[in-house]
C-alpha cells in the first residue's frame, strides 16, 4: 500500500474501523434481540373497550387467572381463551360462555379446578366493565 | 510477536472491549417498569381507582326540535295555554294535561289513560319529561315528530275525540286572545291553524327538561349529592348483574330502542307498527322523574317501583315463558338491602325544577285541571337528603352507636367523615358498605370479651367493603361470607385490627390498591385462598396475626414496601407468599 501514513497509524486506523463495525453489529443485534427493551415499546393502541377491559382484568381477575400459557395461579390460565370459549359448552357461544363464567362462575367448572371464584363480580363490576373484560378476553388468541 | 499475531491479539482485545462496553450500556439502560404514579397527590395504591362518579356526566343528545319550529318564548307561552285548554277536545272536557298532568310526572296516575269517553285506552300515558330528547314517540315509536304526534290523541275517539279539526281551528280563531298569541308566535296573518297548534304544543313540551336531579349533581362531581344508600343503589343499577344502565343509560335514562321485557299482555307493541318489529317490544321509557309517574309499564300493570324491581329480579318475561325476551333481562338476586338501595337511587332521578305552572285560566274560559296531591313528592324529598350533608352546619366528629334492631348499614348511613361507628356485641346478617373517608368501624365486645359477629350465612359476598381514605376497622368477627371478610379498595390509610374471620370465601382481610395499610392482630381460618391478602398496595405492615387452615396464610402481591413480622401461619399450602404477578400492575420493590 503506497501511502504517506506510517504503519502504526495505519494499524490503529484498521483497529478503529474494525471496532466500529463490530460495535455497530452488536448494537443492532442487541436492539433486535433485546426482548426486554423491545417489550417496553408500546404496541398498537388497543380498542378503548378492550383497553378498559384489560384494566379491569388486571385489577379484578389477574390475581387468580394468568394470561400466560399453562400457568395456574389459582384459576385456569386464560391464554388462548378466545379460541376455545365457544367450544366449552354446547349452546353457548364464546361471548355467552364468558359472561356466564363471570356472572355465575359455578355453572361450568374447568376440569381439575374447584369452584372457588367469587360469585359477586356481577354486582361488583358495572355492565360496561364486564363488557370490557369479555372484549379483552376475546382478543386472547393462541 | 509476529505481525499476524499482533493483528490477532488486537482484534480479540477490541472485541472484548466492545462486549464489555455493550454490557455497560445495557446495564445503564433502564429496565421496563410501570409508569410512576404521582404519590404526592394520590398515593400509589389509591391512584388506580377513579372517583365513583367518573364517566357519569354525559352530554344530552340533540333535541328533536325541527328547523321550522324554533322554541321561541311566544310559541312556548301559547303552547303552555293550549296544553291546559280543554278546547282541544271534542266535548271541551279533556286537555292534554288531563292525561299528562304536571303533578303526576306528566302522566295521570292511571294504569291506562282515560279520555273523553271514559273508556280506557290500551296503554299507559307516557311522561313528557325530557320528551325533547326522544326521536320516536309513543310506546311503539310509531311517530318521529313531536309536532305530528299531537294529531293522534287529538283525534283518537277515546282520547280528545276531535272529529272536525277545521271546526276546532275556527273555534280557536274566534277567541281573540288566542288569535293574537298565534299571530305573535307564528305571524303571517292567518296563524291559527292545525299545524301551528301542533307547533306550539311541541315547543312547550320541549321545555319540560329535567336535568338537575341529585344524580346529575353527583355525576358532575358532588359526591354528597346522593346519599350513601343512593350511591349503593347506583352501583346496583350499573352493575353487570342488573344491567339496568344498558338500556336506561345516562343522561336520558331512556333509549330510542324497542325491547321485549316480557310484561304479560296481548299488545303487539312494535310489531303493530313496523314489519320487522318484535311482538311485545316497547320503547325504553325515560326514568327521569319516574318516581312521580306510577303506575308503570306500557299497560300500567305495576303499581310501584318495588314491583318493577321485583319483576326484573325474577327475570322479567323469562318467569312467565315470554318469547324473545331482551338479552339484558336475565333475572338477578338482590339482597333486601340492595333492592331498597336500587329504589332509593330511582328517586334520585327526581327533578321538577322546571315544572311549569298550571294556568289559573285559559283563553277559552273552560275549567283547567286542578292541582293534585302526589305523595311521591314527599317520599322523594325524604330520599334525596344527600345535598343536606354539605349544606348542614359543620359538626365535630361523633360516635354513632348501632341501635338495637338497627342494621350496621343504617348507622353508617348516618355518619359523616370523622365519625366513629360503634357496633355493640350481637350477630348481624349484612354486607356493610362504607364509601366515606375518615370512618372508624369498631365492635364493642361483650362481657366475655367476644366481638360482634357479621354472619353472611353463606349468601352475602363481603362482611365489610370500604373505599374511603383513613378507614379503621376492628374488634369484629366475620363468618360465612362467599367472597371476602373485609375488603378495602383504593384507600390511603387503612387500619385493620383485632378481626377474626372464618369461612369467608377468597380472602379474610383484603386491602387492594391501597396505601399505608396496617394489619394487626388478625386471625383467619378456612378461606379458599389467602387469609390475609394485600394486593397492589404500597406500605403494608402485617404483624401479630394468625392464619391457619387456609390455602395460603399471608400473601402480598405486587406491592411496594411490605413488612411482615411476628405472624404465625400453619395448616396451609404456603405460609407467607410474596409474589409479583407479571401481568398485573407491578409496584415491586423490596419486601422485608
Amino acid at each position: 500500500m503506497k501511502t504517506f501514513l506510517s504503519p502504526t497509524v495505519r494499524r490503529t486506523a484498521v483497529f478503529l474501523l474494525a471496532g466500529l463495525t463490530l460495535l455497530t453489529i452488536m448494537l443492532i443485534t442487541s436492539a433486535c434481540g433485546g426482548s426486554d427493551v423491545a417489550a417496553a415499546v408500546p404496541t398498537a393502541t388497543l380498542d378503548p373497550v378492550v383497553a378498559a377491559g384489560k384494566a379491569v382484568f388486571v385489577s379484578d381477575c389477574g390475581s387468580c387467572h394468568s394470561t400466560a400459557e399453562d400457568t395456574v395461579i389459582v384459576g385456569p390460565s386464560l391464554a388462548g381463551i378466545a379460541d376455545r370459549a365457544g367450544a366449552r359448552v354446547d349452546g353457548l357461544d364464546d361471548r355467552a360462555y364468558l359472561y356466564t363464567s363471570i356472572l355465575r362462575p359455578g355453572d361450568y367448572i374447568v376440569d381439575g379446578f374447584e369452584n372457588v371464584m367469587p360469585e359477586n363480580f356481577g354486582k361488583k363490576l358495572t355492565g360496561e366493565e364486564i363488557d370490557g373484560v369479555v372484549a379483552y378476553l376475546l382478543t386472547m388468541h393462541n | 510477536m509476529s505481525k499476524g499475531m499482533k493483528w490477532f491479539v488486537g482484534i480479540i482485545g477490541a472485541i472484548l472491549l466492545l462486549v464489555l462496553g455493550v454490557f455497560v450500556v445495557a446495564a445503564l439502560v433502564p429496565g421496563p417498569q410501570d409508569p410512576q404514579v404521582d404519590v404526592a397527590t394520590s398515593g400509589a395504591g389509591s391512584s388506580s381507582v377513579l372517583p365513583a362518579y367518573s364517566g357519569l356526566q354525559r352530554a344530552f343528545p340533540e333535541t328533536n326540535e325541527p328547523a321550522d319550529n324554533p322554541t321561541t318564548a311566544a310559541a312556548v307561552e301559547l303552547g303552555h295555554l293550549l296544553f291546559f285548554d280543554p278546547v282541544l277536545s271534542e266535548n271541551n272536557d279533556v286537555a292534554c294535561a288531563t292525561c299528562h298532568h304536571p303533578d303526576q310526572g306528566f302522566s295521570d296516575g292511571l294504569p291506562t289513560a282515560v279520555g273523553t269517553t271514559g273508556t280506557p285506552v290500551s296503554r299507559n300515558a307516557l311522561s313528557l319529561w325530557n320528551v325533547a330528547y326522544e326521536q320516536s314517540l309513543f310506546w311503539d315509536g310509531r311517530e318521529p315528530s313531536l309536532e305530528d304526534q299531537v294529531n293522534f290523541p287529538l283525534t283518537h275517539p277515546d282520547e280528545m275525540g276531535v272529529t272536525d279539526v277545521d271546526g276546532m281551528v275556527l273555534e280557536l280563531q274566534a277567541i281573540p286572545e288566542y288569535a293574537a298569541m298565534f299571530e305573535e308566535a307564528f305571524g303571517g296573518g292567518d296563524a291559527v291553524s292545525a299545524v301551528n297548534i301542533n307547533r306550539a304544543l311541541a315547543a312547550f313540551e320541549r321545555t319540560l327538561i329535567s336535568d338537575d336531579s341529585p344524580f346529575d349533581r353527583y355525576a358532575a362531581g358532588d359526591f354528597n349529592a346522593l346519599t350513601s344508600q343512593q350511591r349503593r343503589g347506583l352501583a346496583v343499577f350499573r352493575s353487570g348483574a342488573t344491567r339496568c344502565f344498558e338500556c336506561h343509560t345516562a343522561p336520558t335514562f331512556a333509549s330510542d330502542t324497542f325491547r321485549v321485557i316480557g310484561v304479560e299482555s296481548d299488545d303487539p307493541g312494535r310489531a303493530g307498527v313496523v314489519d320487522d318489529g318484535q311482538f311485545g317490544a316497547f320503547r325504553v321509557p325515560s326514568l327521569r322523574n319516574i318516581a312521580l309517574s306510577a303506575p308503570y309499564m306500557h299497560n300500567g300493570s305495576m303499581a310501584t317501583l318495588d314491583e318493577v324491581v321485583t319483576f326484573y329480579e325474577d327475570g322479567g318475561g323469562h318467569a312467565t315463558g315470554a318469547e324473545n325476551v331482551d338479552v339484558f333481562v336475565n333475572g338477578f338476586d338482590l339482597t333486601d338491602q340492595e333492592h331498597e338501595d336500587l329504589i332509593a337511587f330511582l328517586y334520585a332521578l327526581t327533578d321538577e325544577s322546571r315544572l311549569p305552572e298550571i294556568p289559573t285560566s285559559v283563553p277559552s274560559g273552560l275549567p283547567v285541571v286542578e292541582h293534585l296531591d302526589n305523595p311521591e313528592r314527599a317520599v322523594a324529598v325524604a330520599y334525596n337528603t344527600g345535598g343536606s350533608i354539605t349544606a348542614a352546619e359543620p359538626r365535630g366528629p361523633m360516635t354513632i352507636r348501632v341501635e338495637e334492631g338497627e342494621t350496621i348499614q343504617s348507622a353508617v348511613d348516618r355518619a359523616q367523615p370523622g365519625d366513629t361507628i360503634e357496633i355493640p356485641y350481637g350477630v348481624y346478617h349484612e354486607r356493610v358498605v362504607v364509601d366515606l373517608s375518615d370512618i372508624v368501624l369498631q365492635g364493642i365486645p361483650n362481657e366475655s370479651g367476644e366481638y360482634p359477629i357479621l354472619d353472611g350465612e353463606g349468601v352475602l359476598s363481603e362482611g365489610v367493603i370500604a373505599s374511603g381514605n383513613n378507614f379503621t376497622v376492628g374488634n369484629l368477627q366475620t363468618i360465612n361470607y362467599t367472597d371476602n371478610g373485609i375488603l378495602v379498595e383504593g384507600a390511603t390509610g387503612v387500619h385493620f385490627h383485632d378481626i377474626y374471620a372464618e369461612n369467608v370465601g377468597t380472602y379474610g382481610v383484603y386491602p387492594v390498591k391501597s396505601t399505608d395499610v396496617l394489619i394487626e392482630r388478625i386471625e383467619v381460618t378456612g378461606v379458599d385462598d389467602a387469609g390475609i391478602y394485600a394486593g397492589q398496595c404500597e406500605n403494608v405492615i402485617i404483624r401479630d396475626s394468625v392464619a391457619c387452615g387456609n390455602v395460603i396464610g399471608i400473601e402480598i402481591e405486587n406491592s411496594y414496601n411490605g413488612e411482615i413480622s411476628n405472624n404465625h401461619t400453619y395448616n396451609s399450602s404456603t405460609g407467607i407468599f410474596v409474589v409479583i404477578l407479571p401481568q398485573l400492575t407491578s409496584k415491586s420493590r423490596p419486601i422485608h
